[in-house]
């Protein structure tokens, strides 16, 4: 007898419907599956048959074939169990059709027939409402995380039993597990009342967090870059719904969303260490999966002691920065994962660190030139804010005022975040950060004077196109912090002062 | 007669491929020979006291097929060269007791009718250091004074570059063969220098930088120049060497002062304590050039420009905060009454306006010419 079950797989980190088709025939008992199944799919038949069999059903002597459709998509993963099951449940006549139309069923089985949690919930989830389903079936495990999608009935469920009961006898239901509190854990160490001094990091990252601008920040080792970096993550305002349901995708699909598996409200903070390949920053693997700058979406991506990197692993990113997305190319599909970051670095000027003191370094001009020239001038080139960072003395690290702390910023960044997404809701952007070179005219208008002003800069601080733009985006941002909607000289004057002129062929910097 | 010229030319050509053998030991032998052809001539077999292994080396340079395509490269023009009879060849230099066989060059050579400056220092320089050295070379270069110096990096390069700037001739002498460029980064005034005035050398084409090649140079700076400027030099240091030879040939010395605690500035501070010149600005070079040279010779005319900066009231006080001395940002922002973003903006406004300057890590610092 014929029956078909749907379930779901991933492709990058949309969620892809599949039809699970199961016949049981007269004829030499056999068991074959087909439809580009991966080695982990062709191996389950046997966990599968076992499983059913533990959860009481009899399985006879039969011809089965099972396939997976459309029979052109690579099918990986443990998620098909379940609905293998499911199908062959209904071939054999245990349960009616009927039952599982309009349900989608996702799980791997243990040999007991008890059903196990599988990754990329969400995004499976996300597409079966969108495809118009009504029910999806999980491990008790999953329960929550597909439950993040409205308009969906997910029900979570311990074993394959339990299951075949509720499908057959429709005045059962699922039991609900009462509803968790998620309290918000708002364990902050790292806050701006501890940034001490450092008027000029204050003041930048504010405006960065703001419009979600790149940073670098260079400084002798102690100068507090990685204290300021890390205090970022308390000024960023959190996560709207959709950004939120983006980014718990992301790391649904990584299997990282831990044991709570509850929707990610704040903004990824990921500080990935120096010794990061290549693949685990940008994504990638047999089966793509994202990578670092994917987990950040939306986020801070914090890279410490930059030059240190993989050359090749920080040229990696040049285009993710500029697309705000990773697509990762193989031969039968393109995979594309969202990476709309906000890169931080943090750098040595030299070596030793204390360059330009040159009572204190002593490294040469070679060597220093070698150190910065890790990080190229196309790298340089999408930095929309460059500062450099100093130990603070002694007596402004125990001044007795009290600075402005994170909870304070964070309230005027998210109104300027809010100002901006006002402006650009017909946009389809969310930040100054992503005006493209279109949209950048119609925001930022110069007047004839302003225009003689950036004329100038263009020529002295010798920018390429890519520069001359992020100065405007960085100065739009500016401008909004004073709730000004047009674009004045004070403020294109003040982003000139974060971009250092890029390091000269000839003098040293 | 024009072949006996090209002989003597070619003689010392081959000689200054002899860079195994120290030139003072060749001079002797060439004086004992009688002259530089004759030493070439076979002249050098019948010298008593070689050493074996010198003779064999001398031999082999003969035929070596290297100095023979350096001289090709010569013929073709890529660069020219002076044997120590030649009448090209400087007359300062002809007196020095080792004064190379033959000079190498490109561009032209120093013009005795003019008066010429050293400006030498140190490479690991103060960007403080090489704006002083770049203003002092600009207004050299202003009052048709022409400046010499090493084409290393830091101060050499700064003086370079002002004179240039400044309208003025520089010539720079090499610690290696001329057609090497070193440090790389010098390239572009590597050019430029051999079209607007001249880069020099003593050592043969293909000579590699050695650190041991390059004070041997700097009695060729102290030689072609009038008076040897100091503008950063450590306690130790090569334009100290600089100074030695400049004193040995008589040469005017001046040094630029600096706190007396910076190590940067502790050799030209020891040498103004000695009784170097003590150089504030231009007009304290060209007042000691003045007794050197007769009024009649060169124009000394002394650019000063002095002008009104016109100011806002904000921007003076910016302004006021800074120094010629780099100074950090936040160091600035503290010191002005006036909120962090005001202060950032008018920073960035008078960087533009071209009143002050800042290096890539927001050092800020007045231009010393405004």
């Amino acid at each position: 007898m014929y029956s078909s079950v749907t379930s779901g797989t991933i492709s990058g980190i949309q969620g892809l419907m599949i039809h699970v088709e199961a016949d049981v025939s007269d004829g030499l008992p056999n068991f074959q599956m087909v439809g580009y199944l991966a080695n982990e799919i062709r191996e389950s038949g046997e966990r599968i048959r076992t499983a059913i069999r533990n959860a009481g059903f009899e399985l006879y002597p039969k011809r089965v074939v099972i396939n997976l459709s459309p029979a052109d998509v690579r099918k990986g993963g443990s998620g098909f169990d379940l609905p293998i099951a499911i199908a062959m449940l209904v071939s054999y006549g245990y349960l009616s059709q009927k039952s599982v139309e309009g349900a989608v069923f996702l799980g791997e089985l243990g040999l007991d027939g008890s059903i196990l949690p599988v990754n990329g919930v969400l995004s499976v989830a996300d597409c079966a409402r969108q495809s118009g389903f009504r029910k999806l079936f999980l491990a008790e495990e999953n329960r929550q995380e597909g439950a993040m999608v409205h308009n969906l009935q997910v029900y979570g469920v311990k074993h394959l039993k339990q299951l075949a009961e509720v499908l057959q006898d429709d005045r059962l239901t699922v039991p609900e597990p009462g509803e968790e509190i998620c309290e918000e854990h708002e364990a902050e160490s790292w806050d701006f009342r501890n940034l001490k001094g450092q008027l000029l990091a204050r003041r930048a990252l504010e405006i960065a967090a703001s419009g979600m601008h790149n940073v670098l920040m260079s400084g002798p080792p102690g100068a507090g870059k990685t204290m300021a970096a890390r205090c970022l993550t308390g000024i960023l305002p959190p996560l709207e719904f959709e950004e939120s349901m983006e980014l718990t995708k992301i790391y649904s699909v990584r299997g990282m969303l831990g044991d709570r598996k509850e929707i990610i409200r704040q903004r990824p903070f990921r500080a990935p260490h120096h010794t990061i390949t290549t693949t685990a920053l940008i994504g990638g693997g047999v089966i793509p999966k994202p990578g670092e700058v994917s987990l950040a979406h939306n986020g801070v991506l914090f890279l410490d002691e930059l030059p240190e990197f993989g050359k090749g692993t920080i040229e990696a990113m040049r285009q993710p920065l500029e697309e705000k997305c990773v697509v990762i190319g193989r031969l039968n599909a393109a995979y594309r994962f969202p990476a709309n970051i906000m890169l931080v670095g943090a750098m040595n000027p030299c070596p030793c660190g204390c360059y330009p003191d040159r009572n204190k370094c002593n490294c040469t001009v070679n060597q220093i030139r070698t150190y910065q020239g890790k990080i190229s001038r196309a790298m340089l080139d999408r930095m929309d804010i460059l500062m450099q960072l100093q130990p603070v003395s002694f007596e402004a690290m125990n001044d007795k005022a009290v600075c402005e702390d994170s909870r304070t910023i964070r309230n005027r960044v998210e109104r300027v975040h809010q100002r901006q997404r006002e402006r650009y809701a017909e946009e389809g952007i969310r930040f100054n950060s992503q005006l493209s070179p279109e949209q950048l005219q119609i925001f930022c208008r110069l007047t004839s004077e302003e225009e003689t002003f950036m004329k100038q800069v263009f020529e002295q601080k010798q920018l390429s196109g890519r520069g001359y733009h992020r100065l405007l985006r960085v100065a739009r941002t500016i401008a909004d912090m004073e709730d000004c909607e047009e674009l004045r000289l004070e403020h294109l004057q003040e982003a000139v002062a974060y971009r250092i002129s890029l390091p000269g062929e000839e003098r040293m910097i | 007669m024009k072949e006996r010229e090209t002989k003597e030319v070619f003689a010392a050509f081959w000689l200054t491929h002899l860079t195994k053998i120290p030139l003072l030991k060749l001079k002797q032998w060439v004086e004992a020979c009688g002259g530089m052809t004759a030493f070439y001539d076979e002249g050098w077999k019948r010298l008593k006291g070689l050493l074996p292994e010198e003779q064999v080396y001398i031999e082999k340079k003969i035929k070596d097929p290297e100095i023979y395509r350096n001289w090709e490269r010569l013929k073709r023009g890529e660069f020219r060269f002076a044997s120590l009879k030649d009448a090209d060849y400087p007359q300062a230099l002809r007196k020095l007791p080792d004064a190379p066989f033959g000079l190498y060059w490109k561009g032209k050579l120093p013009n005795p009718g003019r008066s010429c400056v050293a400006i030498v220092g140190a490479r690991k320089s103060t960007i403080y250091g090489q704006e002083f050295a770049y203003g002092l070379a600009r207004e050299l270069g202003g009052s048709k004074v022409d400046v010499i110096s090493g084409l290393a990096a830091g101060i050499d390069a700064a003086g370079h570059r002002g004179c240039m700037d400044g309208g003025g001739i520089t010539y720079g002498v090499l610690g290696c063969g001329i057609d090497r460029i070193y440090p790389k980064e010098n390239i572009s005034l590597y050019e430029k220098m051999s079209e607007t005035g001249g880069v020099v050398s003593e050592y043969c084409p293909g000579t590699a930088p050695l650190s041991i090649l390059f004070p041997r140079r700097n009695r060729i700076i102290s030689a072609l120049s009038d008076m040897v400027v100091v503008v950063e030099a450590k306690e130790r240091s090569g334009s100290l060497i600089t100074v030695d030879f400049a004193l040995e040939q008589g040469k005017e010395i001046g040094a630029v002062p600096g706190r007396p605690c910076d190590p940067l500035s502790l050799g030209c501070n020891r040498l103004i304590r000695q009784g170097a010149k003590c150089i504030l600005e231009a007009e304290d070079v060209l007042e000691e050039l003045s007794g050197i040279i007769t009024a009649s010779e060169a124009v000394i005319r002394p650019i000063k420009v002095k002008k009104d900066l016109g100011l806002a009231p904000k921007e003076k006080m910016v302004y006021s905060c800074l120094r010629l001395e780099p100074k950090f940002i936040d160091d600035i922002l503290c010191q002005i009454d006036l909120p962090v973003w005001e202060g950032i903006q008018i920073l960035a406004e008078l960087e533009i306006k071209g009143i002050i300057k800042q290096n890539p890590h927001q050092y800020y610092y007045r231009c010393p010419e405004s």
